[in-house]
């Protein structure tokens, strides 16, 4: 369905259309929109619905509502995916670490309000670390499988030199993820107790909006109920600017976030064995590899050397954690 | 209350005048049409039908606008009350002729789906040869007639076992558009028998439409629709209505046995020649639409 046909169920006639990266700005005589056109599951669709309605009930105000069609549809089908609409929230409000201070809080707002204490289930508990365990093991063995196919040549470039002195640095993190994340397992199944939240699933900055002293967050497509470290983890790593990182930031990131919403410890363990797995690092790998950005070689080292320091930083965050 | 007054309140409408009493209001963001319900149920079935039907193939239709409470319809003195958008630009099908199969396609999509139980059955032929019997002693001549064309009814019949016999809104309806794209204005009325609709928009397209026009529509009606629907349609459309309607006809008192006749000989040729048409080889139970 093209645009004009789809405003038309919303009855707004467009005075200005931008394109803003995934989200189209419309600019008309009732006010300002964004037009997210995406690719969602009927599932999905309902709990954004759910999430919308629970947030109302909650009187959580920290997210942008769903426009409704003048049929009262919230999301409307487009022959290859759907639609939906929101007001628009214009996001240039704030410094970038000012923004960051305000969503960790209400990030453990949104967990606070949606914590609720699950059933325990050895069954399932084992199933998840079983899972978690597997996929690591796959992400390492297919970074075991490159450091044993470049060690064989005679000349390494700058890149694959970097990556084979760092890698059994990155492996003694891959066993610190994989120590805490037992130790996460070993303290569930002591406690028998789980403990889920709403989760945003996509926790970047660059899906919270800053605008009149306020923050709100966009894009629940990818919501899920899930531990609260799920967010916290995503958002930790989607914070970190490789080239300015602090320490100190993470610390206090995580500090603020336990002054609304404390973690248990058994979730602190699983934080720290999200935040060990070098999967960041191992992104760099892939990235240089498949090298779609057709960035310098040297981009990609300096890249690289700048997330082995970036570890190093988190592994002192974590020690004291 | 004022009607207006009403509308206005339940559907935040501002700036609102009768356009045309009391069908068609101007609002703040333009006409709307008012459609009056006498009865829940006709209107619970068009509400869940244009609903469906936008759902399930993007077809733009009067779907009821809902209240600021989000309910789509009202209660009023004598019934309900519900509101429309109000389109004036008619939809040019002489551009688009795949449209309008594919708007039936999709009508019949959305009929089977909302009454599952009742969609299938086979063509009456038991019941319309019986009835051909009373017709021998009111008219002998067009009896024979008839009679002899039996042979022909049954291999028009042995393409599948069933015939589509749900309903669907598509009476006094009209086709507009909309931004460039279809928007199918459904009457208020009851709805009407897929069989019947079949039978006489393929008559009407033969009519009405040159070869390749005709074939768009007949690929159209046929291109979204699974195997099994996709027979009981072909069925559908070549089953033997004329001899049906013309038996029926005849078992009229005071029907013009000539006239009668005519209009179904005629009707006859017809379905010879889009049978020809669409390539139909009815005895080899196959069918093939010519480009």
């Amino acid at each position: 369905m093209s645009d004009p046909a789809l405003l038309f169920q919303y009855d707004l006639y467009p005075e200005r259309v931008m394109k803003m990266g995934k989200v189209t700005k419309i600019e008309t005589e009732r006010g300002t929109f964004a037009l997210k056109e995406t690719k969602l599951r009927k599932d999905q669709m309902d709990r954004i619905l759910y999430l919308e309605e629970r947030f109302k009930q909650l009187k959580f105000e920290s997210f942008v509502p769903l426009e409704r069609t003048k049929y009262g549809d919230a999301f409307v089908y487009t022959g290859d995916g759907v639609a939906y609409l929101t007001p628009w929230v214009d996001g240039g409000e704030g410094h970038a670490a000012q923004k960051e201070e305000r969503f960790i809080l209400d990030l453990a707002e949104l967990h606070g309000y949606t914590a609720r204490d699950q059933a325990f289930s050895e069954e399932v508990i084992k199933q998840s670390y079983q899972k978690m365990i597997f996929m690591r093991e796959s992400r390492q063995f297919e970074m075991e499988k490159y450091v044993n196919a470049i060690e064989k040549r005679i000349y390494l470039s700058p890149f694959e030199l970097t990556f084979v002195t760092h890698f059994h640095q990155l492996m003694k993190y891959c066993d610190l993820a994989k120590t805490r994340l037992d130790h996460w397992y070993e303290q569930v199944l002591e406690a028998k107790r789980y403990r889920t939240v709403f989760c945003h699933g996509k926790c970047s900055p660059s899906h919270y909006v800053m605008n009149g002293g306020r923050g709100y967050f966009i894009n629940f497509e990818r919501a899920v109920i899930d531990t609260p470290v799920r967010d916290l983890a995503y958002f930790i790593r989607s914070s970190v600017h490789p080239f300015q990182f602090n320490p100190a930031t993470t610390t206090a990131h995580i500090g603020r976030y336990e002054s609304q919403f404390s973690l248990l410890e058994e979730e602190k363990e699983l934080l720290a064995s999200y935040l060990y797995f070098p999967e960041s690092v191992f992104n760099s790998v892939t990235r240089f590899n498949e090298n779609r950005q057709y960035w310098p070689h040297i981009k990609h080292v300096r890249l690289f050397t700048k997330k082995i320091e970036v570890m190093n930083g988190i592994d002192h965050v974590l020690q004291t954690f | 209350m004022n009607l207006l007054t009403l509308i206005a309140e339940k559907y935040g409408f501002k700036e609102l005048r009768w356009v045309q009493t009391p069908d068609v209001i101007m609002t703040h963001v333009g006409k709307r049409k008012v459609s009056y319900w006498r009865e829940r149920d006709l209107l619970e079935y068009h509400l869940n039908f244009r609903d469906r039907l936008f759902f399930n193939s993007g077809i733009m239709c009067n779907r009821m606008i809902r209240t600021l409470n989000q309910e789509a319809f009202i209660p009023i003195d004598s019934g309900f009350l519900t509101v429309h958008d109000f389109v004036e630009d008619e939809f040019a099908y002489e551009l688009f002729p795949e449209m309008v199969g594919y708007l039936l396609s999709s009508l019949i999509r959305c009929g089977i789906e909302q009454d599952d139980s009742h969609t299938l059955s086979p063509f009456p032929y038991r019941e319309t040869v019986k009835a051909l019997s009373a017709v021998k002693t009111l008219d002998p001549e067009s009896y024979f007639l008839l009679i002899s064309l039996i042979p022909d009814v049954k291999k028009r019949l042995c393409y599948h076992k069933d015939i589509l016999n749900g309903m669907i809104p598509f009476s006094s309806h009209s086709l507009k558009e909309v931004m460039g794209q279809l928007y199918f204005e459904c009457s208020d009325e009851a709805p009407v028998s897929m069989c019947k609709v079949l039978s006489n928009e393929v008559h009407l397209w033969y009519e009405r439409k040159k070869r390749s026009d005709f074939n768009h529509y007949f690929n159209a009606l046929l291109s979204e629709v699974d195997r099994e629907l996709r027979s009981a349609l072909i069925q559908t459309v070549i089953a033997p209505w004329e001899w049906q309607t013309c038996i029926q006809s005849l078992q009229n008192e005071g029907s013009n046995v000539d006239r009668v006749m005519k209009e179904f000989v005629e009707k006859w040729e017809a379905m010879k020649e889009i049978t020809g048409l669409v390539g139909l080889s009815i005895l080899e139970g196959r069918v093939a639409v010519h480009e």
